[in-house]
């Protein structure tokens, strides 16, 4: 099965602080390609960098040096312009906590990336209730966001990010802040959104039940990769010159140890 | 993001701390009201003064006076340390401006006319139609170029040969006729004959006759008084003086002259033979200067109320940028999040910005509703009270493209307070945002 790639990260470095004494690097020689459809974990102790890296590979942060593709385009190319809208309609985000706007209309909150998009009136409204469809809110379009329970206001999250239909979602420890059961049941709905419409799902997290459920880990110590579970992947670069790995899939819900 | 995506989000957001949001406005809101019935005011007695003014060019003639010279001295009075000394020297303060005067100010160049404005009275105006008198405060017409805020027919002819009077309204109705109707009428004029010292009876009075050729309404110009042309106050002259031999009368001289000159003449050019005037011993003054006057002392105030409420923006600025900080900083994580999902930096800023101009729309907005109301209430009073002699005087009026003006200036100046706030929150990084706490 040859899946083509939505992120290829070359020799990803980040430091911070520019002075000599000050500087720290956060971000070794990261290199890693995730295909698209992919669910992968990137699991760590917190100062690990795997913030860093989500932060990175969601072009919320520009590497200090190394090479990002997304969709086969260079990111460092992009200007500030292209960089704004390829993340609008390319990517989705869901956070630990919900950053939402608690006095406004769930329907509102959802329809955010669609506003800021630009999207006409009639599509946008469109698009958000079959979000909302999406995560089984559709009843509580019309509801006070802050009238939801944890379990919907993170709901309402994921419909958010899925709202402009992106390649990827980056979720941030999206269970953090739930009890398991309703941890469980977003947990449902993020990999469904993976397996039906074949969204590649970034989860960053240290919660190893999650992490089990992706079909791959990456573990990060110290700014380095120290485990993939998909290492034998094999980097080929096809005939269109974007990059394409073979997908020999390992068996999931083994975390590689270290 | 579509700008009106933008403004709506921005005002939506606004109403999110409703009471902090409110006090702004309030606070918008005094210095918006303050300048716009401010400028309400002056715009009402702005028009007025140009309706009464109108046509009489400004320039088109000049009121003089001959003066010595201690008259400033006097004139100037509250400043004087204690009573003038009498001297018997002295030269009376205004005097009398006599032919040979009016020959001089005839002399200077740029006068076209100059005329001695006789000061005239009579006892009381008698109608032909039911007998009736009234008491009656008579003008000279000073010149064709004042004109006069008409209700019905035209202002009196000085070139004319025959007497002519126009009346102030009430008066048509007192003397048994309408405001129309009286036009063309002949109504008499009682006048008290001049005695000798020596004539000890009772004091004669004669009538005589005038026409009306209009009705004037009550205004600032006429001051209470029914205008007659110089034809009119010559034949009172006339008759009042014709008891007196020859021998015993004084000649003719003048309070006041009256010199008409170009009325197309520029400021410069009036100045100039005011100074020519001056330096001959006469003190001259052009009708809308001397509503100037008043008018410069009602600028004064207007200049101090609208100091007052721009101090009041000023002010208002200040709660603008304080209620704009505290918005970004309890949106942090919000800008955070739109900043993520793609949001420019220049929308952020505009959308902050555009929060700010719409603190003081609204404030603008609830301004103009009070002023409104301020308005109603205001030129009733004064209609009712001292303007009641004044009609077609409204005190408070608005000019449209003036207030327009007046919101669009205190939308730029919420921009510029808000303008700093906007910028901080532009310039947060999405990733330091979404971790603030």
């Amino acid at each position: 099965m040859n899946q083509p790639l939505v992120l290829d990260a070359r020799n990803i470095t980040k430091i911070y602080g520019k002075k000599r004494q000050e500087k720290f690097t956060a971000l070794k020689n990261i290199n890693l390609q995730i295909a698209q459809g992919e669910s992968v974990a990137i699991i760590g102790k917190s100062g690990s960098g795997k913030s860093t890296l989500m932060h990175t590979l969601a072009l919320l942060d520009k590497p200090t040096k190394g090479e990002l593709y997304l969709n086969g385009d260079k990111i460092g190319k992009l200007n500030s312009r292209r960089l704004n809208k390829t993340r609008n309609r390319e990517l989705g985000f869901v956070f630990q906590q919900f950053f939402m706007n608690a006095n406004d209309t769930v329907l509102n909150n959802v329809m955010l990336p669609l506003r800021i998009a630009g999207t006409s009136i009639w599509k946008r409204k469109k698009l958000t209730m079959e979000a909302l469809r999406a995560v089984d809110l559709q009843e509580k379009a019309k509801n006070k966001a802050n009238d939801l329970s944890g379990g919907q206001k993170q709901r309402l999250c994921i419909a958010r990010a899925l709202v402009n239909n992106p390649s990827i979602i980056f979720a941030d420890e999206p269970t953090g802040n739930l009890d398991s059961q309703t941890g469980a049941m977003i947990e449902k709905i993020l990999f469904d959104l993976n397996k039906e419409k074949g969204i590649t799902l970034i989860v960053v997290t240290h919660d190893e039940d999650i992490a089990k459920k992706c079909k791959r880990q990456i573990s990060l110590k110290d700014g380095e990769i120290i485990s993939d579970t998909k290492k034998e992947v094999k980097l080929k670069v096809g005939q269109d010159g974007k990059g394409r790995v073979e997908l020999k899939t390992s068996p999931a819900g083994k975390r590689s140890k270290k | 993001m579509k700008i009106f995506d933008t403004l709506r989000m921005a005002n939506a957001n606004l109403f999110r701390n409703k009471i902090r949001s409110i006090l702004t406005i309030i606070a918008i809101f005094v210095g918006s009201f303050t300048i716009i019935l401010n400028s309400g005011i002056n715009y009402g007695v702005n028009q007025y003064v140009n309706k009464q003014l109108d046509n009489v060019g400004g320039n088109g003639y000049l009121e003089v006076l001959k003066t010595s010279e201690n008259l400033t001295d006097i004139s100037i009075g509250i400043g004087s340390s204690g009573p003038t000394e009498f001297d018997p020297n002295a030269t009376p303060m205004i005097e009398m401006i006599t032919e040979s005067d009016l020959k001089t100010l005839r002399n200077i160049d740029g006068v076209e006319r100059a005329t001695g404005l006789p000061m005239v009275s009579a006892k009381y105006i008698e109608s032909l139609e039911n007998g009736k008198r009234f008491d009656i405060s008579l003008n000279t017409f000073p010149s064709s170029r004042l004109h006069i805020d008409m209700l019905t027919g035209r202002t009196v002819d000085n070139d004319s040969d025959m007497p002519e009077i126009i009346i102030l309204p009430d008066y048509a109705e007192a003397l048994g006729f309408t405001d129309e109707s009286i036009i063309g009428q002949t109504v008499e004029l009682g006048v008290a004959l001049h005695q000798l010292p020596s004539d000890t009876g009772p004091e004669t009075i004669k009538n005589l006759e005038v026409k009306v050729v209009g009705v004037q309404n009550r205004s600032v110009v006429s001051m209470g008084r029914s205008f007659i042309n110089f034809a009119a106050a010559d034949a009172i002259q006339e008759l009042a003086l014709s008891n007196i031999p020859e021998q015993f009368r004084a000649p003719n001289s003048f309070m006041f002259a009256v010199v008409e000159i170009p009325e197309d003449a520029s400021d410069e050019e009036v100045e100039r033979i005011r100074t020519a005037m001056r330096d001959a011993g006469f003190q001259a003054m052009t009708i809308a200067e001397q509503v100037g006057m008043v008018m410069s002392i009602f600028d004064a105030i207007s200049m101090v109320l609208n100091i007052f409420g721009a101090i009041a923006l000023l002010a208002a600025s200040i709660g603008i940028i304080n209620t704009l900080f505290m918005a970004v900083q309890e949106r942090t994580r919000e800008i955070g999040l739109m900043k993520a999902m793609g949001l420019s930096n220049g929308k952020i800023f505009l959308m902050f910005s555009a929060e700010a101009i719409m603190l003081g729309f609204w404030g603008s907005v609830v301004g103009i509703a009070v002023a409104l109301v301020a308005r109603a209430v205001g030129n009733n009073i004064a209609n009712n009270t001292f303007l009641s002699n004044l009609p077609g005087f409204t005190l408070i009026e608005f000019n449209p493209p003036q207030i327009a003006g007046i919101v669009v200036l205190i939308m730029f100046i919420a921009f510029l307070a808000g303008a700093l706030p906007a910028r901080r929150a532009a310039r947060q990084n999405p990733i330091d945002a979404l971790r603030y706490e």
